[in-house]
């Protein structure tokens, strides 16, 4: 525990002991226009009840450790941040209305906002957010941005665009889905076919897997918050594999499903997976097994 | 250009046994780190090679034995190079894997070789996924710049020295071998004639290997040195090695049909010099010869197959060389065709006919028959040299089978043709005659005149003048009525559809018309004392007319002169009359009639008697009426079967046939008067019955049922209809078979229809009952008896014993008691979290026809201590209900001590938060032990949480959450000193937690 910041002689207990239901994170919900709470530990979770904006949402964003999201309401322009420790909720001014493609930095102090004709990269979030700078790009199918803002990439449907700290971008092969690893400027890449995993780091192209690993029609990736810990949703092998990044080592299990969508909860090494059919499992790669829950939907009989 | 050569290595040729591998230092100058499927970054030629119109100076070197000049390629499975969309040069193209410890890097670089400067990539002792380095191939890639021939030009170099392996185990390969294997060539990716190349054996698995006929090692292309492959790119275009392109075998020929082929040369310089040596044992067709100039050519004169081989001889960049081809070729035997046009030209019947017959194919002169000489024309023959000839004699359509055969010695097989031929009939001559009946004057005539020969249609017209009334029509009908006596002559006139006309002469004689007696003979009958009157008719002479008798009238009868018989007669008898009449000229004509006077009315009066029924007793009196009782019965014949009449007239007996009996019966008085007379008698048909009986056999849902239902009485056959219903999937057919497959159980209940013959019909109530086919066993299968808490449930599964022919629902329940140890109703709740994968505690099932099973996942297993219960209620099979019980299936989660799933700490500027999750089964917490190390000690902080801990898992918040939790424990600091780390140990009643080091939250 070096990176305690206090210094004690003595410990002493200064208020009792609270209680209350554990959480693991938060999850939009589009059929509900909702974010939903995902409550319980790793295999006994649900998601359970909506959170309370006043409206309903047209879109949400969960950032990485579930601090906040970025949602657009129906009934209002702009984007907001809404974050869920104190259920508030402030406009950030600038931000496309119209933004649906939205990625976070693994800190999830960085956010990417694609707004059909630019993308908008904002620093400080949730609590001061600021516009750092806006890049011209058309067509956008993924997007990632490092937690320093500094290094942003978007696949197009012509080729990857990398810019690091300057308004050029590097031009590159086109993706599937793209991450940035935390802390740093290595860009993950899921190839356009989806069944190769490459890392990316300055002018050298490390492969981290291959369809001979399992990796199938990627379509979705996360990074846990150990900065190791890579999530892939498979979408053509129905599957989902986890990529140690420091050992390149690969684990995959079954899903019985189409993964679609991936999200980093705030656990050890959890993940959030929404299939195609709109289920959620919860993917634990903190246990000795890649394991995968499916969620209790809301509204399950109590 | 897909070329798949055979590549000769001929002695004459002079294979060297140098290296094939180029050794450069430069090619090894740059390597690609140990990988799977990665390439080297773009680098540098030293030179421009113009390939297919793309000056390329810069290429990927690929790990897997390529190297493409557009993007890098990672592809592991080697495609087809006829149709591939990169560009790409591949000595061998295939999963080469170097991260195995004994498997060298691929390398790669510039150097110089005879003063021109090359790139090479070197594939040397290379091994293959999945790190195998078992097996190593080697082989190389040599790029040299020839611009010294011409802007862009350039040669490629495969050099080969040890193969190996040729599948990756990705590409489904074991141990190097099978699956997709190695291809090798090149494309520029158009797919375009000329821009692509394969060798020989590419994607076949063990055709590269060493020792393999076409292994890359043994042979070679446009070189003397074995296992190099040399290809020349020359002004944008690679040329084709030296090489033979006509296809083998070639094209068939037939005896006696010229035959020429010349053979096709690509690569080298003309001329080219061809020669053939027939295979071992062999030689060539007869007629056929083989120049110098490659041309097969000559008439062959027998069948047979020939196999030779074909070489050519031609200059080359790398002088005189010489390829080879095995060839072969087959002579059909001849083939026969009878070309005679069918139908043959027409013959006409009577008249000389001769058509000779034509083939061609085989060997003249051809001998010709017919299959079945009675199928010719009457009168025609046809012999053996093909000449069809004779007088046909009989007009018509004929059709017959030709058979036409070459001399045997040249092999070909005979051929026949259906052929057809008319015999038209012979033209006729018109003849006619004109003989004609007597007409009588006033009597309707008419007469069809007639004419043979010629050709219709006729058309008659009259010359002079007809009988006065009497006209010719056109279709010679001399018809009317002739209204003068006299003789009358005409010419008849006939004129055929050719024209031809034909007069003939006429008489016709017209006489007066015959007086005679025309009333009907016998006379009407008279009864005796009743009133007769009988107008008698004559005709012919001329009126009026006297009417007389001859002979003596019935007594009471008379005669007037105006023909009418009259009086009342006054006794019985048939007498005759023999009566005259006189015309006006005094001409007379007699005739004799009969006339019958009936004594008085005399007979049964009580006919038809009523009807009788088949089987059923009857008895009936006749009744007699006129003459004298008493009267004396007796039958003349057809009683119904089963009746007799007595003499006193008593009709009685049980019928034994049913029907309309007309019985004659013979009646006489006690004057002795007799008469015959009819007297019908119906016999009903007994009744209509079910002979087969109802309710119907039982039937089983899903088993196919068949039945059939006799009826009996009425008149057969019969005709069945069910009216209400019958069971689904069943039907009734008209002849009152029941078929079908039930679809559903129940007793069904309809009327039956019955009809017979007569249309007499009956409603009989009927019915069927069908029964479920029987059930299977059903359980739930086993289920482990304990489970870890916060873990995936069981999989429970409804299983049957054996497969069922209809679908078995039901529904599936999860049932849970919860097991805390708890006393408290609030805290001792079962996990909610604990369901099916529907998300409720409850799912209906159905296993469908042909299925065994049904199974549902629990979801979790939560995080709360409980028994729970599967069980199967609902039970249905082809939706009706059974009372099948299966035996519900238990597991536990038993108590345990807590877990704790995350643990870590918030930093304030006076102390730190302790944030502890986790979960307890028994829903209660005892303490919190916290060990904290600081400056080197260790601080022991015991916490109690009971209360906190009971007043939360009481709430209906925490209900929802099971056993689990989110801890926070304040701490603060009095003095500064650094803490080196956290841990904590929960307990409950079931004991304490292992210890978790606290990390820092995120």
């Amino acid at each position: 525990m070096r990176d305690v910041l206090f210094l004690i002689t003595s410990a002493c207990l200064l208020s009792a002991a609270t209680f209350r239901p554990p959480k693991l994170g938060y999850i939009y919900d589009p059929d509900a226009a909702a974010i939903r709470v995902i409550s319980g530990v790793s295999g006994a979770a649900a998601v359970e009840e909506t959170v309370a904006t006043g409206s309903k949402l047209a879109f949400a964003a969960v950032a990485p450790g579930a601090r906040y999201a970025l949602v657009r309401l129906r009934d209002a322009a702009g984007v907001s941040v809404l974050q869920f420790d104190s259920g508030s909720m402030s406009a950030l001014d600038g931000a496309s209305a119209t933004g649906d493609l939205i990625a976070f930095s693994a800190g999830a102090a960085s956010a990417a906002i694609w707004t059909g004709e630019r993308i908008q990269v904002w620093t400080g979030l949730p609590e001061s957010p600021a516009l750092a700078r806006e890049l011209a790009a058309e067509e956008v199918t993924a997007l990632a941005v490092a937690d320093d803002a500094a290094a942003v990439a978007a696949s197009t449907r012509t080729g990857t665009l990398l810019w690091e700290g300057s308004d050029s971008a590097r031009a590159l092969a086109p993706a599937a889905a793209l991450v940035f690893v935390p802390g740093s400027h290595d860009l993950v890449v899921a190839e356009e076919s989806g069944n190769r995993l490459s890392a990316i780091r300055g002018a050298e192209t490390d492969v981290l897997a291959t369809e001979k690993d399992g990796i199938a029609g990627a379509v979705a990736l996360a990074i846990a918050s150990d900065g190791r810990t890579l999530a892939v949703a498979n979408a053509n092998g129905g599957s989902v594999a986890v990529v140690n990044l420091s050992t390149h080592e690969v684990g995959v299990t079954q899903c019985d499903c189409t993964p679609r969508e991936l999200l980093a909860l705030s656990g050890d090494r959890l993940f959030a997976l929404r299939a195609a059919n709109g289920g959620v499992r919860l993917l634990d790669a903190g246990r000795g097994e890649l394991s995968l829950f499916l969620l209790s939907p809301a509204g399950g009989e109590r | 250009m897909k070329k798949r050569l055979v590549l000769l290595a001929l002695a004459a040729a002079g294979a060297l046994s140098a290296q094939a591998i180029r050794t450069n230092a430069g090619f090894r100058a740059n390597s690609i780190p140990r990988n799977d499927d990665g390439s080297g970054p773009r680098t540098r030629l030293g030179f421009t090679a113009n390939f297919f119109g793309k000056f390329r100076s810069e290429a990927y070197v690929n790990n897997n034995g390529n190297i493409t000049f557009d993007n890098p390629l990672s592809t592991y499975t080697p495609f087809g190079l006829t149709s591939t969309r990169r560009e790409i040069i591949a000595a061998f193209f295939a999963d080469v894997d170097t991260r195995g410890a004994a498997s060298k890097l691929v390398t790669y670089g510039q150097d110089t070789i005879d003063g021109r400067r090359t790139f090479g990539a070197n594939y040397i002792d290379v091994g293959y996924y999945a790190s195998h380095d078992d097996k190593q191939n080697r082989f190389q890639i040599v790029l040299i710049d020839r611009s010294d021939i011409g802007e862009g030009d350039f040669d490629i170099e495969f050099n080969y020295e040890r193969i190996v392996w040729e599948t990756g185990d990705a590409s489904g390969g074991t141990g190097g071998y099978g699956g997709v294997p190695a291809s090798a060539g090149w494309s520029n990716g158009t797919g375009e004639p000329g821009t692509f190349f394969e060798l020989d054996g590419s994607l076949v698995p063990g055709s590269f290997l060493d020792g393999a006929p076409l292994s890359l090692v043994r042979n070679r292309l446009n070189s003397r040195i074995n296992g190099r492959y040399l290809f020349r790119a020359r002004n944008g275009a690679i040329q084709p090695p030296l090489g033979i392109s006509t296809g083998c075998p070639l094209p068939s020929g037939s005896v006696n049909v010229p035959y020429s082929i010349t053979f096709e040369a690509v690569g080298g310089r003309p001329p080219y010099r061809w020669s053939m040596l027939p295979d071992p044992g062999a030689s060539m067709v007869p007629g056929l010869s083989f120049s110098s100039s490659g041309r097969l050519s000559g008439t062959p004169t027998r069948p047979g197959s020939a196999g030779f081989t074909v070489y050519m001889t031609s200059n080359t960049e790398d002088g005189e060389q010489t390829v080879a081809r095995a060839c072969s070729i087959t002579v059909e035997p001849p083939l026969l065709t009878i070309t005679s046009a069918c139908p043959l030209p027409r013959a006409t019947a009577g008249q000389p006919y001769s058509q000779t017959l034509r083939a061609t194919g085989g060997t003249a002169p051809w001998s010709w028959s017919v299959v079945d000489a009675a199928s010719l024309p009457p009168g025609l023959t046809l012999n053996s040299e093909g000449t069809l000839s004779g007088m046909p004699s009989a007009p018509g359509n004929y059709t017959f089978v030709l058979t036409a055969a070459s001399n045997p010695a040249d092999g070909s097989l005979p051929v026949t043709r259906s052929c057809g031929l008319t015999v038209a009939p012979a033209e006729l001559d018109l003849t006619s005659t004109c003989a004609l009946p007597e007409g009588t004057l006033g009597v309707p005539y008419s007469r069809d005149l007639t004419v043979s020969g010629g050709r219709p249609p006729y058309r008659w017209s009259a010359i002079g003048e007809l009988p006065a009334g009497l006209t010719l029509t056109d279709a010679g009908r001399l018809s009317g009525t002739p209204s003068a006596p006299g003789t009358s002559s005409f010419a008849a006139r006939v004129t055929d559809g050719a024209g031809r006309q034909l007069l003939q002469s006429c008489t016709l004689v017209v006489s007066a018309p015959v007086l005679s007696i025309t009333a009907s003979c016998p006379l009407p009958q008279a009864e005796a004392g009743q009133a007769y009157s009988q107008t008698l008719s004559a005709s012919g002479g001329t009126g009026p007319y006297t009417w007389s008798s001859l002979g003596p009238l019935p007594a009471g009868l008379s005669l007037s002169p105006d023909g009418v018989l009259s009086g009342t007669p006054e006794g019985g008898g048939a007498m005759g009359l023999r009566l005259m009449v006189t015309d006006a000229e005094n001409h007379s004509a007699t005739r004799t009639c009969a006339l019958t006077v009936m004594r008085a009315s005399f007979g049964l009066d009580s006919c038809p008697v009523p009807p009788a029924t088949m089987g059923e007793a009857y008895g009936q009196w006749l009744r007699a009426s006129g003459g004298r009782a008493p009267f004396l019965y007796v039958s003349a014949g057809n009683v119904p079967p089963g009746l007799r009449l007595t003499t006193a007239g008593r009709l009685s007996g049980t019928p034994s046939q049913s029907g309309s009996f007309t019985m004659a019966v013979q009646l006489t008085d006690s004057d002795g008067q007799s008469t015959t007379q009819p007297c019908t008698v119906r016999v009903n048909p007994s009744p209509l019955v079910l002979a087969s009986g109802c309710p119907l056999p039982a039937a089983r849902v899903a088993v196919p049922y068949s039945t059939r239902m006799v009826a009996s009485g009425g008149t057969s056959p019969y005709h069945f209809n069910a009216e209400g219903p019958l069971p689904a999937g069943v039907m009734l057919n008209g002849d009152g078979t029941v078929e079908g497959t039930p679809t559903a159980s129940g007793n069904f209940e309809f009327s039956l229809r019955l009809t017979d013959a007569q249309g007499r019909f009956a409603l009989l109530p009927c019915g069927v009952s069908v029964a479920l086919p029987e059930l299977p066993l059903v359980r739930i299968a086993d289920v482990p008896l304990t489970f870890s808490p916060a873990a995936a449930g069981p999989r429970i599964s409804v299983e049957l014993s054996r497969a069922y022919s209809l679908p078995v629902q039901g529904r599936l329940n999860l049932t849970l008691v919860a097991d805390t140890g708890s006393a408290d109703g609030m805290v001792n709740r079962a996990d909610p979290r604990v369901r099916l994968n529907n998300g409720a505690r409850s799912i209906d099932f159905t296993v469908p026809a042909g299925s065994q099973r049904f199974s549902a996942d629990v979801v979790s297993t939560g995080t709360v201590a409980m028994t729970a219960t599967a069980s199967v209620t609902e039970l249905r099979a082809g939706g009706n209900r059974v009372t099948l019980s299966p035996a519900p299936r238990v597991f536990r989660v038993p108590r345990s001590a807590p877990a704790v799933t995350d643990a870590c700490y918030v930093s304030r500027l006076d102390g730190f938060d302790a944030v502890i999750t986790g979960y307890t089964t028994t829903r209660q917490l005892n303490g919190a032990e916290f060990l904290i190390n600081a400056g080197g000690t260790d601080y022991r902080e015991k916490v109690d949480v009971r209360d906190s801990a009971a007043q939360y898992f009481g709430t209906d918040d925490a209900f929802r959450n099971g056993g689990a939790f989110t801890l926070t424990v304040p701490f603060g600091a009095s003095a500064p000193t650094p803490v080196t780390s956290v841990s904590v140990t929960l307990s409950n009643s079931e004991g304490a937690a292992a210890s978790k080091v606290l990390q820092r939250c995120p």
